[in-house]
Formats: structure tokens, sequence, C-alpha cells
């Protein structure tokens, strides 16, 4: 090795020196006592509205937030003019989460809020504890300008099996002048299944897997969780603004069914969903800001001390669908179909599971399915 | 407070005695180019009196009549004796002999040994460039702000992390100075350089416990950086060519003994170093930067001497979009900042009695954010400009007293933000936030009295009046409701020139010095300090963009009184010399912030920032072997800063108001240095460095909400980050080791973190898997922003 090649490949080492390297490290957290969790969005469409009650659970571990259920619950809305609705505990009706009982209260009719009125949601506990959440009052929320679609070709090399491109998804909104408006965007998709049961069964070669076909048609809605969106108009009121929502994956050729639901929400809420924002994807970098608590709008109504954790949030909703056509001329995705269970664990139409409503699911197809 | 230290200032007695003395003068300079000495030690071993020449190589010193040896030291040159018979007044001139490789004698301090008893004050160090060239370098270079961290009292952040904390302080309590013009951002390259160039310095002093009247305007610390005399007698130039970065240096006389100069460069290249590699995941990065120091000075007279330096510094700095940059509207953005300073001073030599020093001073910092990404292109900029003049009559009537008096006024104009989109793309709205002027004036008197042999004494006394200025508009909240836009009121304008909020200060400054012995004392000192322009920062590191506030109507100055006690202790022969001092520092208006808040182009950051009190308190140990073939020093430091802020509501209050400690604290910081000079050719060194982990929020506990887990915080700063540990080694290779004049070269080879330890900078948390909401296990990791060991190489040459 001459000289220079040793002058080389110091001068390598060095520039990586220069990297920032990540590694696992455990600091072996607990946590002694158990704090109550309630989230919930509700908003001005009619329909089922849902509050979630969960504990929170020690932060390094395996333990579940899912393991103690906050069951017997009871949880009522007020409105400033004197309307009450209550939430009754609705086990297993949400696929996305399967809980038996205590997670999942829906209102018992469905029901809308309405831009300018102020609400406040209540939950009494099995155990008599009582919480109340701050008043919150619903602004109006301008609606979708326009939902813009644009193919981005991504070029992989040859020897990557990887998606040829993406659809960048953007939203055009017009903002109110003259008043503070916040904006918060999530978004789902909705499929068509073929499939609508998997189950594992144990036996001599340890377990089996099979899949049932579903007896009828069935849609399902795929909610893409961390997916969230916030706009403020501090720098930009009155403006027309284009916001960046989502990128969908050039995975097949079929349609793409996509909902995006524009909410308005208040100050304290922008506050609070921007810090979940933010501490879910800090990095321990450079420019991290210190660690916020996330503590909401909710408090003991008997003891002020005690940790309320999660937030209830009141929106005007504007909802787009947006269909978007996946079958390009060129370049051509890479898988062309949909996927598909390997052939040997699938069963036979005879042994179908029949589509069951829930929150995720439905036989009837959405507005506008194409 | 305020009244015990005046009642104490102004009751302790000013005795002298008079006795049959003689008065020697002189002048000392260098043996072969005949310029003067500026700091060399004259002493009288038997009786521990001594002088200090100044700028101009003067030295004058009354002494009792009788016969006695006098020692002459200097770092940068061979200290010589000479027999003396005081019996009458009497010009004495000596001459010294540059050091150009010294290998009996290396010593690591910039004064002489006994410095370490003798000295009045408490937590001082100084270093020169001589001795800074014994440290391992990282990158190549000598680094000011480095060997900081070697010393008792000094921790930063983390690597990567700009400026420094000393004693509990935060980073913006920390005045800077070169040539007595405040540095704002000390760090090129968010952190791995410092500002001050190597080839341009001449040596530091820094004040971390006893601060001289003088300084003023931060709570925690002072470090006072001098540039090298230009008084060339010939043309030369040094410079060096490393892996990293090169530097050029070069000097002349313009009029022999009358006008020098020198101008020293420095430029950066990392970026382009990398994208030579073509390492993918790095490109986009920007990390680049260069500076220029340069000095003239002039001597119409013998007794004048003018002198004008400037800085420039200028950084370019964009991590790549896929790196540990997480800013999400701001990752694509480019850090741009420049420092601008320049200082005139005129120095006049009235007689042996009294010289008076006159600084001009101006300086200014400028940042801008550029964002090119054409959906919101934009420039974010803000600066602070700062104008100072300063007057100092240093008065010696007799061997008892050396004291100073001086006047001082600052103007700060800060422009704390404006934004601009800079494509018609762009969605954002320009944005301007008023300019913010202060007007800081203060008059200062510092006596150094020698009471007896046995104890002296340092009294000192700052005034300082701060006035934030108009034109502004101030904006009034509702009386007992959180300062938020949601209780805002109505708002007070000021017409230009107003003065919009005032505050004073009453800042004493005291030490003693009580020799046990030639070779031991013990020294005390106690002072107040103010500070009126605080740094807002609420990120684990400081932003080079992080935004300059001054104190007004809601944001008041901050305070501290420091108290510290040391043992000092030299060994007979002065070979080995150890401090160990303890301090205790209350703080006042301590700057926190509430969560979640924005600072950058927040119109009313009084709704943001918090203030409360604190405390502080350590012990430091130091050991130094100063001569030798072998030299360096142990320093270790045990402290903790308690901070509290408690406000009238939970939105104010961090901690529920209990005491937390800032992010900076770190309880033990152990460091070792050595340097072994194997021959005259090749001399090798190595630092070894042990603190303990910054303070981090961990999470209480995991609650899963819209879909995904997330940490939940309720206490602040209570756990700390693995601990933190380093060596490092250096080489360096004399080519020409018996040349005092010509070309003359050396090669330095250094290895940084020779262990390869990843060191944790901070220690975050990610959920496993965001769409399996069952395995609800969080991972948590540690990120270390160097990964592995650095080389570097350089070649310096001087001709």
């Amino acid at each position: 090795m001459n000289w220079q090649t040793k002058f080389f490949l110091l001068f390598v080492i060095a520039c990586l020196g220069m990297n920032a390297c990540v590694e696992p490290f455990d600091p072996k957290l607990n946590s002694d006592t158990r704090r109550l969790v309630i989230e919930s969005q509700l908003t001005t469409k009619l329909d089922y509205q849902y509050v979630y009650l969960t504990y929170d659970a020690p932060y390094n571990s395996d333990a579940s937030v899912f393991k103690d259920y906050v069951a017997d619950a009871k949880v009522t809305l007020k409105d400033n003019l004197g309307n009450e609705y209550a939430f009754f505990d609705d086990p297993s009706q949400n696929n996305s989460v399967k809980l038996p009982r205590g997670y999942n209260y829906r209102s018992v009719d469905k029901i809308q809020l309405v831009v300018g009125r102020t609400y406040q949601l209540f939950v009494e506990t099995f155990d008599k504890k009582k919480y109340e959440s701050t008043p919150e009052k619903v602004v109006g929320v301008p609606k979708i300008e326009k939902v813009n679609v644009v193919f981005n070709e991504i070029i992989p090399p040859a020897y990557l099996k990887t998606e040829r491109g993406e659809f960048r998804v953007s939203v055009n909104v017009k903002d109110t002048p003259g008043e503070k408006n916040y904006y918060k965007w999530d978004w789902y998709n909705v499929k068509k299944i073929d499939w609508c049961r998997e189950y594992t069964v144990a036996n001599a070669a340890g377990t089996t897997s099979y899949v049932q076909p579903c007896c009828q048609d069935c849609y399902e809605k795929v909610v893409c969780t961390n997916c969230l969106e916030l706009e403020n108009d501090r720098l930009i009121d009155g403006n027309s603004f284009n916001r960046s929502l989502t990128k969908v994956p050039y995975d097949n050729t079929n349609n793409y069914y996509l909902v995006i639901n524009q909410y308005s929400i208040n100050e304290n809420a922008y506050k609070f969903w921007n810090t979940v924002k933010e501490q879910s994807k800090a990095s321990g970098g450079l420019f991290d800001p210190t660690p916020k608590s996330i503590r909401g709008n909710f408090k003991n109504t008997n003891n002020a001390a005690e940790e309320v954790l999660g937030y209830f949030t009141v929106s005007d909703v504007h909802e787009e669908i947006v269909i978007i056509d996946r079958n390009l001329a060129s370049p051509k995705p890479f898988y062309t179909e949909s996927y598909q269970p390997p052939w040997w664990i699938q069963l036979p139409a005879s042994q179908c599971f029949a589509c069951n409503e829930s929150f995720t699911r439905s036989k009837f197809a959405p507005k506008g399915w194409k | 407070m305020n009244k015990f230290w005046l009642v104490l200032f102004v009751i302790l007695p000013i005795c002298t005695f008079a006795q049959s003395r003689v008065t020697i003068k002189g002048t000392i300079t260098q043996a072969n180019t005949n310029t003067p000495i500026n700091g060399a030690n004259i002493l009288i071993p038997q009786t521990g009196y001594g002088t200090t020449t100044d700028s101009l190589g003067n030295y004058e010193m009354t002494i009792l009549k009788g016969s006695f040896l006098i020692k002459i030291t200097h770092q940068g040159y061979f200290s010589k004796n000479f027999q003396l018979d005081a019996t009458k007044n009497a010009t004495q001139n000596f001459t010294l002999d540059e050091k150009v490789n010294d290998l009996a004698e290396v010593e690591v301090s910039a004064k002489s040994a006994n410095q370490n008893v003798k000295s009045l004050t408490t937590g001082v160090s100084s270093l020169n460039y001589k001795a800074l060239k014994k440290l391992p370098t990282l990158l190549g270079e000598v680094d000011i702000i480095k060997s900081l961290f070697t010393l008792p009292g000094v921790t930063t952040v983390g690597e990567g992390a700009s400026g420094f904390n000393v004693r509990g302080g935060n980073i913006d309590q920390n005045l800077i100075l070169l040539e007595e013009a405040p540095i704002f951002n000390s760090s090129h390259l968010m952190g791995f350089f410092s500002v001050f160039n190597p080839d341009a310095f001449r040596d530091f002093n820094f004040y971390r416990g006893g601060v001289p009247a003088q300084f003023g305007g931060r709570v925690s610390s002072v470090l006072s950086v001098n540039l090298k005399d230009a008084n060339a007698s010939k043309f030369s130039i040094n410079g060096g060519v490393g892996t990293i970065s090169s530097r050029l240096f070069i000097e002349s006389p313009i009029i022999k003994d009358k006008l020098s100069f020198f101008v020293a460069g420095r430029i950066s290249y990392v970026d382009q170093v990398v994208n030579l590699f073509k390492i993918k995941r790095l490109s986009g990065s920007k990390a680049n930067f260069y500076d220029i120091t340069a000095k003239v000075e002039y001597k119409p007279t013998k007794k004048d001497r003018i002198s004008v330096s400037a800085f420039i510094g200028n950084d370019n700095f964009k991590l790549a979009k896929d790196t540990i940059s997480t800013i999400d509207e701001n990752s694509d953005a480019r850090y741009h900042w420049t420092s601008r300073n320049l200082s005139t001073s005129w120095s006049h030599y009235f007689g042996p009695k009294f010289t008076l020093k006159t600084h001009g001073i101006f300086a200014n910092y400028d940042v801008d954010i550029i964002n090119t990404d054409s959906a919101s292109a934009f420039t974010l900029s803000s600066s602070i400009a700062y104008k100072s003049l300063k007057s100092v009559l240093i008065f010696t009537p007799n061997e008892k007293h050396e004291a100073e008096i001086g006047v001082q006024v600052n103007s700060y104009l800060i422009k704390p933000g404006s934004l601009l989109p800079t494509l018609e793309t762009s969605n954002k709205n320009p944005a301007l936030l008023p300019d913010e002027r202060a007007l800081e004036s203060a008059v200062f008197v510092n006596d150094k009295i020698k009471i007896n042999s046995k104890f002296d004494m340092g009294i000192g006394l700052r005034f300082a009046l701060y006035q934030a200025l108009g034109s502004g508009k101030v904006y009034n909240y509702e009386a007992n409701q959180p300062r938020s836009t949601l209780s805002l009121t109505d708002s007070t304008m000021f017409q230009k020139g107003d003065v919009i909020q005032q505050y004073s200060s009453i800042e004493p400054r005291i030490s003693f010095n009580y020799s046990i012995n030639a070779n031991s004392s013990i020294k005390a000192s106690a002072n107040r300090m103010s500070q009126f322009i605080n740094l807002l920062s609420n990120t684990t590191a400081a932003l080079p963009s992080d935004r300059w506030k001054i104190s007004d109507v809601y944001t008041k100055p901050q305070y501290s009184n420091q108290f510290s006690i040391g043992y000092f202790r030299n060994s007979k022969d002065k070979t080995y010399e150890l401090s160990a001092e303890l301090f205790y520092k209350q703080l006042f208006n301590a700057i926190d912030y509430k969560d979640g808040e924005t600072l950058i182009l927040n119109p009313k950051p009084e709704t943001v920032i918090l203030q409360g009190d604190g405390f502080a308190y350590g012990a430091e140990l130091f050991i130094k072997k100063n001569l030798g073939v072998f030299t360096g020093w142990l320093s270790y430091t045990y402290s903790q800063t308690l901070i509290k802020i408690v406000g009238d509501s939970p939105e104010e209050t961090i901690n529920n108001g209990n005491y937390f400690p800032p992010i900076f604290n770190r309880p033990h910081s152990f460091n070792a240095v050595g340097s072994y000079q194997a021959s005259k050719t090749v001399s090798f060194s190595g630092n070894l460095n042990f603190t303990s982990g910054r303070a981090i929020t961990y999470p209480a506990s995991k609650l899963f909400l819209s879909g995904s887990f997330l940490p939940y915080y309720n206490s602040r700063n209570q756990s700390q980050i693995p601990n933190y540990f380093r060596i490092d080694l250096s080489m360096n290779i004399e080519t020409h080791p018996y040349r005092t004049k010509g070309y003359r070269s050396n090669w330095n080879f250094s290895l940084y973190n020779i262990l390869f330890r990843r060191n944790a900078y901070s220690v975050f948390l990610r959920q496993q898997t965001p769409f399996n909401i069952y395995d609800s296990r969080v991972k948590i990791y540690k990120l270390s922003v160097l990964g592995s060991i650095i080389p570097s190489l350089t070649y310096n040459f001087k001709f």
C-alpha cells in the first residue's frame, strides 16, 4: 500500500467519523402511577361519534395500554344550550382495535356538532372518579378548494423490486382573512377486500394460518395511524395556500379511493396536536425542542392534582373524496395486481366469512366508488 | 444584600507606609528583534514582589533598597535571572531570547508559576498559544474553546453544540471578548471549530470566579481573548494546510518600529471534501466557513500605541435532509451567519503612574435562514449590532496600589427577525418584528491593594445603568391572567429615544489573598454580576439563529451573586501547582420557556419567557505540572445547578413548581491533559475527558393517542444521559528543530476519540412499528454526534 492509498483511506475514515450514529439504549424506565387517557374528536358531520378511553403504561416496557380497560364508564357530552348526548361502551365494533370492552365508547345516536356552540365532555369511571374537559367551541372551516394529485416517477436501480413512483396528494385552501385559523387534516383509504378473516390454528407442525374469502362485496377503511397534518395561518392569513398531505403508493393499477378530512381546531388544540406530532417524530437531534408535556384539557373534577391525559377536540369538518387513477400507460407498477395470500392457505368460497358492518368495514360501496 | 456590599466597600481602609525605597524602571525587549515584550513578569523571589510589562514593554517598580535577585519570565521566552543592587533610582533594560523549541522547560501557564499562589482572584485561568499547541487537537487545529473544557468548572452540552457552560451558567451568560469586542457566536460549524484563529491568538484570560469590575454585562464568566501584537520587525508568513481546513498568516512592518500589521485567514471545506467521495447520505450537506482576523498597530511616539483590529467570520451550514436534521419545514434550510467585529484602541503612557486605554468597539452578528423550497421559499434574517466606548485609567500611585477607573457605554440594536418570501410561489407572508434598542452605561473602579506581605485584597465596584429605548410597542395584558395572546388588552407606543424601561445594578467585586507562606495561599472572592441581554433558545443545542432579546418591561435582567474560596499551593521548586476551590452562586431571573412555544418570529416573546431563581454550587480541584519534559494537568469538578420556576398558572410553572436542573447540568467532570517532549523533534500529547451525562427528561409513561404510542412527560430534566468519556492523542514532528530563522515547519497528526467511543449526545424514543398497535414496546436510542475516531493531519509552516 503506497502512502497515497493510506492517506486516502485515512481520509475516508475521517469523513465517516463526522457521521452521527444511532444505536439502541435502555435507560430502564418505570412508572408507579396509572393515568386515565381520554381521546375524542367530535365533528359537525352527522354520524356515530366516538370517545376512546385507556390507561397509560410504564414507558420502556412490554406492558400494553390495553391490558386494563376502562369498562363501565359513564360518558356524556353537553353543549352550552343544555343538550346532553350519551355514549355507551361499544365492544368489538372497531376492527382496528379489537377490544372486548372499555375502550370504544360510541354515541347512542348519530349526532353532529354545530358551529358556534360550546361543548364539554364528562367521564365518570366505574370507581366514581369524575373527569371533565374544558368547554370547547366549534369554529367553522373553509372547504378544500382543490385536491392536487401529481405522479412522481421514481427510478430504482434495476436490481431493486421497489415501487416505481408515488402519487403526491396536496390540497389548496383559501384561508379566511382577519381571524386566527388552525387546520388539522387526516385521511383514510377505502379498498375492496377479497379475504374477510385470517385465523391461525395450532397443530403438530406448529401453527397454520388460513384466510377465508368474503361472502359478499366488502369494503375496508384503512386508517392511516400517525398521519396527521396541521397548519396555522399566522404567516399566511387570508392567502390561498397549498398543503401537501400524503403520498399514495404506486403498488398496483387499481383506483385508489382516498378520503381527506379538513378540520377546524382551536388554538389550544392546535398546540396540543402539534406537540403530539413533534413528540412522535422527535429524533433526539441537535435541533429538537425540549420535550413537552402532552397533558391535554381534562381534569379530575374533585382532584386537580391528578394527571389526566388526552384531548377533547371539537371541529367543523370538510370532507373531500378523491379517486386516484393508477392505471398509467408508463411506467407500469412493478406489481400490477393487489397482494394475494399464498394459495395453500386460501379456503374455498364455501367456507366464506361474512362482511360484518363495523367502524372499518361495510358491505356497501362508499360514495362515488369506482 | 446590596447595602452590605456598599458598606464593606466604603469602610475598608486603605493604608500605606513610607519606607526607604528606590524606583527601578526600564524596557524588556526581544534579543534579536528589539521588539518590546508585553506581559513579561519581573519578580523578586526573595520578597515575592513583582510587576508585569505593559504593551510597550515598559515596567516600573518601587522596591526597598537592597541587593536582590531579579527573575524575568515570559511564556514565549527563556527565563533570565539578574543580580540587582538597588541603591538609587535607576533605569534597567533587559532582553530575552525567544524560545523556539524549548526542551527543558515547557510552562503551561502564561504567567509565572508563582501566579497560582500570588494572584489575587479565585477562578481565573490564563493560557497562551504555546501552551495550547501542546494540547491534542480536534481536526488539526488549536482550539481555545476546547481548551476551556479541560479546565475546572467548564462543560458543554455535547459535541457539536455551540458555546460552553461555566459553573452552572447558560451559554449566553459568558462574555466572550476578542480584543474587547463581544463575540455573539463563538462557534464555526455548529461548535466543531471556534472563531479564534490560532495563528492570530496571543493569550486569553478566563474569569469564572472573581471577575474584575471592568467587565460586566454577563452573569457567569468572562473570556477575554487577546490577539498577537502587530509589531513585526520583518515580513513573515506562516500557515497550515490540513485535511479539513487551512490557514495563512502574514505579518509585516510598514514603517519600521512605527507601523505594522498582520492578517490571518482561515478556510474550511468539509463539504467539498465530502463531495469528493460521493457519500450519498451526505449529499446536499453544506458545512464551510472562512474567517479573517487582522490588526494594524501604530506607535506615533514612544508613549502612544494605536491599534485597529478586525474580525470577519462567515459560516454556511446545511444538513442533508436524511441526516439528523428534523425541523420539518426547515429541514431544507441553510444557515448562514456572519460576525463582524472592529476594535480600535489607543494606549497612552503618561508616566509610571498613569496609563490611559481607550477602546472604540463595533460588533455585528447577522444570521439568515434560507429556504429555497418553491412552495415555502423564504429568507429569515435577524441580527444584533453592538457599539461601545470604553476608557480605563490605570493608576499606580505606589507599590501598594494598582487601581483602574473607567467608564463604558454600550448600545445594542437587535433586529429580532424579518421573514421575506423569496419566490412568487411561496405561501409565506412577509413578517417583520420591530427593532429593539438599549443603552447600557457603566462606571467602575478597581483597586488591588497590598496590605502587607501576607495579605492582598482587591476591591471593585461597578455601577450599571440600563435603558430599553424606543421606538417600540409594549403590549399590555390582563392582570392575574397568564400572559398570552388570549389575555392581551392593548398596547403602549413609545417614540424614538423614549426610555421604555430602566434598570440599574450595583455590583461589588471583592477578593482576598492570604499568603500562608511563599508557596501557599488562601483566596476568597465575592461578586455580583448583571445581564441585560439574553439569548432565547429552547432547543437542546443552541442554534446560530437563536434570538437575542434585550431586557424590557416583562423580561427582567438576570443577576448572580457568586462566592468562592480556594486553597492554592505550589511545590517548592514550582514544578507542581495545586488549587482547590469551592463556589456558591445565586441566580436571579434565570430564563426558561413555556412548553411547546415558538420563539422565532414571535412578536410577543413575553408570552413564552418564564423567569425564576436558582442556585449553583460546586468544588473544583486542579493539579498541574509545569516543568520538565512531561507537563500537564488534572482537573476535577463537582457541581450542581437547580432552578425553580413558579408562575401564577400551571402554564407558567415548570416541573410543578419544584427545583429542576437545567439541561447542561453535569455533576462530575474530570480532565487529564499531558504533553511529553520525547526529543527535540517529536512531542506527544494526550487528553482524557470524563463528564457525567447531561440532564434529560425521560417520559413518565406511554399513552395511546390518535393511533400511535406517545411518551408522556411530567417532570423536567430529572434523569441523565450516559456518561461521556473520550481520549485524544496527538503527535507533533518538527522538521527543523534547531533553526531559529528561515523556513521552519512541523507535521501535526491527531486522533480524536481514539477509543472509538460513541458518546451519547442525546437519547430519544421511537415506537417500534407504527402500524402494529398491539406491540407497544417503545425503542429507545442514543444519538452520538461523533461515531468514531477522527484522525487529522496538518502541515504547518513558517518563514
